[in-house]
């Protein structure tokens, strides 16, 4: 088992310095780039270009610059600078993840306190009003982009401009230390917004899932133990339904980065992913770089917890 | 009856119909038989015959929507059928429990073995975990599982097949149940461990006093251990007797085959054998008059109108009564019999016995799909 | 220059923007003052000034963060809603005129020589640095202000274009040290005297409304000025009504201003009212960065004590034009929007061809992209409202020439010169296959569509790409050697009240360099060239209107490129708020006299 898991995580740090290299091409073939032409700005001289070629290492080949950038990621977690404010983007990146954090946590914590229980009762009363309004609402739900459900929300539900004055508006986030309460409640609809789509997926999910657990041999031999209907389905069923959905969800949690983007700017929280879509705009690579590849941290890091998660689950599994 | 006091379990006639797509499926079709305390009652049939949904009528597990039960079921005077759901929970697992047929697959893969008894255990006793881990300790010892104390903690993909049986049977011994309903417990074994398994049944019924009803299709199981052997078709039960009575002389064509088809290491090399041709017919759609006349060699005309119903055959009274539902006379049957036990083929039985060859249909029918 | 602050427009103009129905046709009065108002809306000119009450905090909402805070290298609209709050040039605009500067740090107008070459300005008394320098403001400060603006860290994107004349200006720019040279001297603490090597007076003395002439203390901001780049924003002081909030070392980044996260500028206790023209009402400025453009304005508009300082989305302006009248101010003279074709080379090469294509297009379907006669005029020619010379150049009708005579277009009329241009079909019959680069994002791409639709009428072969704008400006439009066709998504907007600032770079062949060029159709006409560098000389403001307006009638003439959109900005406000918006800023609101109800 240590032996696979030491696998599994050298295996994600060569795919990190992948994802890296890629971008590192990337930004440097693509016609927005010329990246010392943006940080020189608007009527630069040549002389001012070429000096700042020199000194964003621009000069040098391809994969020295990478080594570099590299060397700089690995040895002193510097990340480089930003192009516009020439703030570090480690730091920038430090100073918002709580935001960021904030967002993904409550959201999957909502989804799944939501969407499992509603996917629960769907499958075990399927065909009935509640299953099929639930499926349905589901299939809205998960069609709907979150830029434009965030937007609906807000006009529905914000205090300053909609129509039910329930919860705060877009740019009312504060951190936890300094307020616990307003953080709490400016979260909320951005959470819901972010929770409802995966909800809904996981919903159905859950739904399908349990409905074939139900159907196995051992469920019978539970009831046949004369256990209750609720211990069936909870220890017996669930238990065994919840499996493939606690992959989904180390998955899901981290390319929720992604989602989180459109909704912290939506909501205007000061979150990784507003400062992603600003540099994207501006095209401030370093941040670009720098959030890519928290994102791909993630996503390699979850991969991992999951795999080990799940031969921890399934006793089966360990053996193969 | 099997005893003058009142027998164990009395299913008085049940039927069971689901309703499904393509029409109401006639499960169990009427069938009545009893189990006496101590007793072993074996139902023998191929698959579809219905013998596994009776089986888990009994305890209530074949409830649902579109499912039509009626009939009786009396259990220590209490008719089960007509008890509410949180009556049978405390009878299950408790007063009747049951094995069933794959144990892989009966045991939930993501719990450990013990932690599954232990748990059959709490939902009928108010012990502590670690009174029923030992208790569970016990069982596993009870059924022949060595070093119980260390296995006890294991997963069921760990067990082999033969353990995993017994592990099954001593999570159904756990609140020493006064019936014990076996499916198919053996099937999913080779021969040796089967052996074992039907040993240790016999044993544990000695010793606990149950009753047990064994459901299975292979006649050869129940022949050792059975005091008494139902044989259903169709959702019928077509004959029943005391074992010996129904090995020495059964009267039915279908228990004829039954008994030609069973591999025997007695009997000469040469002999081959014989199946019953064709499949078993349609629940939804069963044949007219006699459901096996399709199938039957001595099949005759008037056997696709008439339903026989089951009757005690003549002769002496047996304790349990010998009958049997089949419109052939008796005495041609025990002819036919004699025909078949001297190695005629049952062309010849026919012809022996004076029958006409005629057959109600061309050939045996095609198995259902 | 300015023509990327038409990229921070572009970016600004975001995602969601519905098109403005021209169906509100009942909002245009034309004619008058030649300054196109809508019916009941307030405009720079016409808002009152005496202002609310005094005090009290205005919450401003911004979707785009600030790109430079430090005023010698401030560029952008946006940047100035917070450095003329903040800083006080030599000269600066007072809110309803774009033409004529007031005094600011100066204490009364300039002394231009004779012979052009010479500038002295005396410096305002009794003006103080904000905490922590505290000290008088001298005439050294403003000298300091402008030579770091050649210093290779602060960079200053107008040092070259305006001050280069002054004595030694052009080794400044070499040297990149920012040091003291022969061409600004100071004679003692209230005098400053600017030496030019060319008798360019005037546009040198125009260009003193810049943020870069705004004083900055050499004690403390020269350490900062030896980063790179520098860090003085982070740092700077004050001399206007208000300042960033910082700490007691004057630290402003993280305190007064959170970059991509908040701005907040409060009194600077150093300031003295009777130095200064600007009433100050509020005591303090809470802008917020961040978030959906539809939503702040909604926020705005339904809110309290709250503005919007960028350009709001077209269904923000539709909803405060319906709804919300009372709310909306609408700035003319924010500005141009043209489209430049290749004079050099290829079919645009000739005049005729150029004719045709001014003919045939269609303006005013051009406009209505943009959002309507609300926010857009007709451009007929190419010195803008509110800029000296307009009325001399035409006015809002412009020459009347036959191909600028439709503004819906004209077909016959394109026709007429196409044939004249050599195709007797009236249609193009030539092998090229145009090359047009526009920009991404609403509404540039429906006009660049539109653009692409009217060529290939006219016979043309299109190969038609759209970009982003800060690609298409740096890589295709401003690199002469990519040789494109048709740039429609190009546009315009003065850096101070001059017509030479609008004209100029971008129609003066001499002004054509091989990268960030701003003079995209590569015009280089020798006789305009020479009629230019001779206005560039002419002394005073009416002169120098009639000067550039006669050369605006030329580029007319020649159809150097062609226009279609005068830009009108809209701002909006809550409903308690007394705003007012500067003129010569696109309208956006002015912080020094904006008050609360």
């Amino acid at each position: 088992m240590t032996r696979y898991i030491i696998r599994r995580i050298l295996w994600g740090i060569l795919l990190l310095i992948l994802v890296t290299a890629l971008m590192f091409v990337l930004f440097r073939i693509l016609p927005a780039g010329e990246p010392a032409r943006l940080r020189a700005g608007r009527n630069a001289s040549p002389k001012v270009i070429a000096e700042l070629r020199l000194d964003l290492g621009l000069n040098k080949s391809l994969p020295a610059q990478f080594w570099i950038y590299m060397k700089e990621v690995l040895l002193h977690f510097n990340l480089g600078y930003s192009y516009y404010s020439s703030a570090p983007v480690c730091g920038l990146i430090a100073e918002r993840l709580g935001a960021t954090l904030s967002l993904m946590i409550g959201a999957a914590i909502i989804w799944v306190a939501t969407g499992l229980p509603i996917g629960i009762i769907s499958a075990l009363r399927r065909r009935s009003k509640l299953d099929r309004a639930s499926m349905g609402a589901a299939l809205v739900l998960v069609s709907a982009p979150e830029y434009w459900l965030g937007l609906i929300a807000l006009y529905l539900f914000a205090a300053d401009i909609g129509k039910l004055k329930i919860f705060p508006g877009a740019g009312s986030y504060v951190g936890l230390t300094s307020d616990p309460w307003k953080w709490l409640t400016s979260l909320l609809l951005p959470w819901l917004v972010l929770a409802a789509g995966s909800a809904a997926i996981y919903a159905r999910v859950m739904r399908g899932s349990l409905t074939e657990v139900m159907q196995e041999d051992y469920i019978r031999t539970a009831r046949a133990k004369g256990l209750s209907e609720r211990r069936v389905v909870l220890r017996h069923g669930v238990r065994s339904a919840i499996n493939p959905i606690l992959t989904i969800l180390g998955l899901d949690i981290a390319t929720l980065l992604g989602s989180a983007i459109l909704v912290e700017v939506v909501f205007n929280i000061p979150g990784i992913g507003q400062l992603a879509y600003t540099a994207i705009t501006h095209a401030d690579f370093p941040i670009v770089q720098g959030t890519v590849l928290l994102g791909a941290l993630f996503i390699v890091v979850a991969n991992i917890v999951v795999d080990i998660a799940y031969a921890y689950l399934d006793p089966r599994v360990r053996y193969s | 009856m099997s005893s003058i006091a009142e027998p164990l379990l009395r299913v008085e006639d049940l039927h069971v119909e689901f309703q499904t797509e393509d029409g109401v499926v006639k499960a169990v079709d009427g069938i009545d038989y009893e189990v006496g305390k101590g007793r072993t009652l074996g139902i023998v049939g191929e698959s579809g015959s219905g013998k596994t949904v009776a089986a888990l009528t009994t305890l209530g597990l074949t409830r649902a929507q579109g499912t039509r039960i009626s009939g009786r079921i009396v259990f220590e005077g209490r008719d089960l059928l007509s008890l509410p759901e949180v009556e049978l929970r405390r009878i299950r697992g408790n007063e009747i429990a049951m094995v069933f047929q794959d144990s892989l697959s009966a045991l939930h893969p993501l719990y450990r073995v013990g932690a599954q008894i232990v748990e059959a255990v709490r939902a009928h006793q108010d012990v502590s975990k670690a009174q029923a881990k030992a208790r569970t300790i016990e069982l596993l010892g009870l059924v022949g599982i060595p070093d119980p104390g260390r296995r006890v903690d294991d997963y069921p993909h760990e067990f082999s097949g033969g353990m995993r049986q017994r592990a099954m049977i001593a999570m159904a011994l756990a609140n020493e149940p006064k019936l014990l309903i076996a499916d198919e417990p053996t099937t999913a074994l080779d021969v040796t461990v089967q052996a074992q398994i039907l040993a240790l049944l016999e044993r544990l019924r000695g010793e606990l006093g149950m009753g047990i009803v064994i459901v299975t299709h292979d006649l050869g199981v129940v022949a050792e251990m059975a005091d008494e052997i139902a044989v259903m078709y169709a959702g019928r039960i077509v004959e029943t007797a005391a074992t010996e009575a129904l090995l020495a002389g059964p009267e039915h064509p279908y228990t004829w085959g039954l008994l030609r088809s069973i591999p025997t290491l007695e009997g000469p090399r040469v002999e081959q054998l014989a199946p019953i041709p064709g499949g078993p017919p349609s629940l939804i759609d069963p044949p007219s008059g006699c459901h096996f006349h399709p199938r039957c060699a001595y099949a005759q005309p008037e056997h696709a109108r008439i339903d026989p119903e089951l009757r005690t055959i003549p002769g002496p009274p047996a304790q349990p009564a010998h009958r049997v539902a089949c419109l052939l006379e008796a005495d041609v049957r025990r002819r036919l019999w004699s025909e078949l036990q001297a190695g005629r083929e049952p062309a010849q039985a026919l012809t022996a016995a004076g029958l006409p060859r005629a057959q109600a249909t061309d050939g045996p029918p095609e198995s259902h799909a | 220059m300015s023509q990327v602050r038409k990229l921070a427009w572009a970016a600004l103009a975001g995602a969601l923007v519905l098109g403005l129905a021209a169906c509100g046709s009942s909002s245009s009065i034309s004619g008058g003052s030649g300054i196109t108002v809508a019916r009941g809306i307030q405009t720079p000119q016409t808002e009152t000034q005496s202002g609310g009450k005094r005090g009290g905090t205005l919450t401003v909402l911004d979707h785009t963060d600030f790109e430079h805070i430090d005023p010698g290298q401030a560029y952008y609209n946006i940047d100035y809603e917070v450095i003329y709050a903040t800083q006080r040039p030599l000269f600066s605009y007072k809110p309803s005129t774009f033409s004529s500067p007031s005094p600011d740090m100066a204490s009364e107008p300039a002394q231009i020589s004779p012979d052009g070459k010479t500038i002295t300005v005396h410096i305002r008394k009794g003006v103080h640095f904000s905490p922590p320098v505290n000290r008088e403001v001298t005439s050294a400060d403003v000298a300091y202000a402008i030579e770091r603006g050649a210093n290779g860290n602060v960079a200053n994107p107008y040092f070259e274009a305006y001050f280069s004349s002054l004595v030694g200006a052009k080794q400044e720019i070499e040297g990149e040290k920012g040091g003291p040279f022969p061409g600004i001297t100071t004679p003692n603490k209230d005098t400053i005297v600017f030496h030019l090597s060319e008798p360019k007076a005037p546009i040198v003395l125009a260009a003193l409304v810049l943020p870069l002439s705004a004083p900055v203390p050499e004690e403390f901001a020269k350490p900062y000025d030896a980063k790179k780049p520098t860090e003085y924003g982070n740092y700077q002081v004050a001399t206007g009504p208000y300042m960033f909030k910082s700490n007691s070392a004057g630290k402003v980044l993280g305190i007064g201003y959170q970059p991509g996260k908040s701005a907040t500028l409060v009194r600077n206790p150093n300031w003295s009212a009777s130095t200064d023209f600007r009433p100050a009402y509020l005591n303090q400025i809470d802008i917020q960065i961040g978030g959906d453009p539809t939503v702040i304005g909604r926020q705005v508009l339904e809110g309290s004590d709250m503005v919007q300082n960028e350009l709001p989305a077209q269904s923000t302006v539709r909803l405060a034009y319906e709804k919300f009248r009372t709310q909306l101010e609408i700035s003319p003279g924010a500005g141009d929007h043209y489209i430049a074709v290749d004079n050099k080379q290829g079919p645009f090469s000739n005049i005729d061809v150029r004719k045709a294509f001014w003919a045939a297009l269609d303006r005013t379907a051009m406009n209505k992209a943009r959002g309507g006669e609300l926010v857009t005029n007709v451009m007929t020619h190419f010195i803008y409202p509110e800029i000296p010379g307009f009325e001399a150049a035409g006015g809002l009708k412009g020459p009347q020439v036959d191909y600028n005579d439709y503004p819906e277009g004209n077909a016959a009329v394109a026709a007429k010169y196409m044939k004249l241009a050599g195709y007797p079909s009236g249609r193009y019959t030539g092998g090229k296959t145009l090359q047009i680069v526009g920009s991404t994002g609403s509404p540039s791409s429906e006009d660049a569509e539109i653009v692409n639709q009217t060529l290939q009428n006219l016979g043309f072969k299109t190969k038609f790409t759209l970009v982003d704008s800060s690609v298409m400006y740096s890589k295709y439009c401003g690199t002469p050697a990519e040789a494109i066709d048709v740039c429609p998504s190009v546009g315009w907007v003065a850096d101070f009240g001059d017509p030479q600032a609008v004209l100029d770079v971008a129609f003066n062949g001499k002004n054509i360099v091989p990268s960030g060029n701003n003079n995209w159709g590569l015009v280089n006409n020798p006789e305009i060239n020479k009629a230019m560098d001779a206005a560039e000389l002419v002394v005073g403001t009416q002169a120098r209107a009639n000067a550039w307006a006669q050369i605006d009638r030329k580029l007319v003439a020649q159809a150097v490129a062609i226009p279609f959109d005068w830009d009108k900005q809209a701002s909006i406000e809550s409903k308690d708020v007394l705003g007012v918006g500067d003129l010569w800023n696109t309208g956006q609101w002015d912080y020094n006299y904006t008050s609360l109800k």
